[in-house]
């Protein structure tokens, strides 16, 4: 079961381990024209990036209350490895090898092997689950798309793509509603469902950065638990370098013991 | 007691003098926690004791070399009437040098595979049990290398007292050899446990997948030197976690080891107390033949957990219990409230409640 996978592999995991990126590719094709899937697709394709480094926040709020996680992550073809900075968490490490995920215990100074259904286990106490810094599956390989309108949101103007899980597709939500900007190719707004039609989770881009090679990207977003009053969690993106110089070994068990 | 504190002063001394001429100086940053707990014991007897106690954890984050790594973690603590305690958790140096290092003092010495007690381990470690980790620190000297692809080699010798005698020196070692979606260890230590009797242990260790089921296990054999006596061990263990709610938003975690002597004469208090790190309040139940461990958890939202742990040997049908609930109160300050309930073979039950805070910084 892809528990908790869909909203956060599209939008917010795209932050912890920078699996996925947002480029804009440019506006020259026929866009009035494009399918839902084509949409779809062009997001997907703008949404991997080879090599990243990132400092990022993650604020997990319900009412008054509020805990802030701090990393700093680097991904590359596939390999990712994070670090919590926060004083909770300091030094904790994430390391994800192909589908393969360890995690270090600073303490202990030690790697453990998170396998089989730990996978889908929140991280750090966050709505966002180990499986969701492994999953890789295409959208279009998991949902049928539709367009059902094309809306102005926040100003920006934006495909409305409807998504209804495939038969036989073991998906989290069984519905999503997806926002996609038109120019940048960066879905906006979404909105999951479950299989009773109760919206479940909202996520929200709340601010988009260009970067030097005229990509795109979203550095802020909220996602907001619909089952659970004034509850929310953000990701911010402070720093983010693409390509960046990697050390050798930084993807390795050897290079956290 | 006191020739040891002039050879840890000496250390000291010696680890500061390294750090200033290995390199420029650059910002030492701190971090720790400090813990404040309050505890009530009703034990069978009808005697109910209190207990207050603070204890603070200080880490200095050391400027690092490419080949140099100094580690100082110092811990304290005042207990009930005003009794205090200093000690430095870990205390040491990293030489790194290509796929090895050598680490030579104060340091935590830990070969998890995803047990609550790994039999196996250098020391005597608890992961995860009510939540709580234990990691002795060892006194001795570490070499590590890696074999490539993950795998690697690790040796430790220990000296139990810096003035102690030759024959008393520790030593272990452990080849990890981990795979596609498992890993696999293998193990031999060699240490003085108390009484001066040394105990030899040596086994394998796995963790991997069963289908949507975690497993893992131990099978080794323990020896105590110049004795008869020698035992069989076996370690069965299983994690699984499912969802409840209308919408699946509760995950429940279930994590079971069962831990036996196969022969039934030796028994897991012949490792208690190495580097002192037995569990807390859990030591009487670590005597017998054989044990099972359970732990039951979930999340009640992004801050809380509630969560049983369970101890209990089958011989004597003494039985632990400890119910737990954590609450991240955010601003880096956390709420526990632990309880406890011990029934002996006699029906005899004492029982104990906790309450503290811990702050992080």
């Amino acid at each position: 079961m892809l528990e908790n996978s869909a909203l956060k592999r599209t939008v917010l995991l795209s932050l912890v381990f920078l699996l996925i990126g947002v480029g804009f590719i440019g506006t020259s094709l026929q866009a009035q024209d494009l399918t839902a899937e084509e949409i779809v697709n062009r997001r997907d394709d703008n949404e991997y990036i080879l090599s990243a480094r990132m400092e990022a926040e993650m604020i997990i709020q319900k009412g008054e209350r509020r805990t802030v996680k701090e990393m700093i992550s680097y991904s590359q073809e596939g390999n990712a490895l994070t670090e919590f900075t926060n004083p909770r968490d300091r030094g904790t490490k994430y390391l994800k090898q192909g589908e393969e995920l360890w995690m270090y215990f600073p303490d202990a100074e030690d790697l453990v092997r998170i396998s089989g259904h730990m996978l889908r286990q929140g991280m750090m106490g966050s709505d966002f689950s180990y499986q969701d810094m492994l999953e890789s599956e295409q959208l279009t390989d998991l949902y049928s798309f539709e367009r059902v309108d094309e809306e102005e949101l926040n100003g920006r103007p934006t495909y409305v793509i409807e998504g209804t899980a495939k038969e036989g597709k073991e998906v989290a939500y069984q519905q999503r509603k997806i926002w996609v900007d038109q120019e940048r190719f960066i879905g906006l707004r979404e909105e999951l469902y479950a299989r009773n039609g109760r919206l479940l989770k909202v996520a929200r881009v709340t601010e988009v950065e260009e970067f030097d090679d005229d990509r795109w990207y979203p550095v802020e977003m909220v996602m907001e638990d619909q089952l659970m009053e004034n509850s929310s969690t953000t990701f911010r993106i402070q720093e983010l370098e693409f390509n960046p110089e990697i050390p050798e070994g930084t993807f390795s068990l050897e290079g956290l013991q | 007691m006191k020739r040891t504190q002039q050879l840890l002063g000496l250390g000291l001394i010696i680890f500061l003098a390294i750090l200033v001429v290995s390199g420029p100086a650059e910002a030492v940053d701190i971090g720790g926690e400090i813990n404040v707990n309050a505890g009530l014991i009703y034990p069978s007897t009808g005697d109910i004791s209190t207990s207050i106690s603070a204890e603070a954890e200080l880490e200095l984050y050391l400027p690092t070399s490419e080949t140099l790594e100094p580690r100082l973690v110092v811990q304290g603590g005042i207990r009930n009437q005003g009794q205090t305690d200093f000690s430095f958790k870990y205390l040491y140096l990293r030489s790194r040098l290509n796929s090895s290092h050598l680490t030579l003092g104060r340091q935590p010495v830990s070969w998890s595979y995803g047990a609550i007690i790994n039999p196996l381990d250098f020391g005597f470690g608890i992961e995860g049990l009510a939540d709580r980790s234990i990691t002795p620190g060892i006194d001795g000297a570490r070499y590590y290398h890696s074999l490539g692809s993950g795998r690697s080699f690790q040796a430790v010798i220990s000296w139990p007292d810096l003035t102690g005698e030759f024959t008393d020196l520790g030593y272990g070692a452990r080849l990890r050899l981990p795979g596609q979606g498992y890993d696999f260890s293998l193990n031999a230590v060699s240490q003085e446990i108390a009484g001066g009797r040394r105990l030899h242990r040596a086994g394998m260790t796995y963790s991997g997948d069963l289908g949507p089921i975690g497993v893992y296990g131990t099978a080794g054999y323990y020896n105590l030197h110049e004795s008869s006596l020698d035992d069989w061990i076996i370690q069965l263990g299983m994690d699984y976690s499912w969802f409840l709610g209308e919408f699946d938003q509760r995950r429940v975690n279930i994590q079971g080891e069962y831990f036996r002597f196969i022969k039934g004469d030796m028994n897991l208090g012949y490792v208690l107390g190495l580097a002192g790190g037995g569990a807390p309040g859990t030591q009487f139940m670590l005597a017998g033949q054989d044990l099972f461990i359970a732990n039951l958890s979930t999340s009640l939202d992004s801050f809380t957990n509630i969560g049983l742990a369970l101890l209990k040997e089958s011989s004597g049908w003494n039985v632990v219990a400890v119910p737990y609930y954590t609450s991240d109160l955010g601003g880096g300050l956390e709420f526990r409230l632990e309880g406890s309930l011990y029934r002996d073979q006699a029906d005899n039950i004492s029982t104990g409640v906790s309450a503290g805070m811990i702050y992080y910084f």
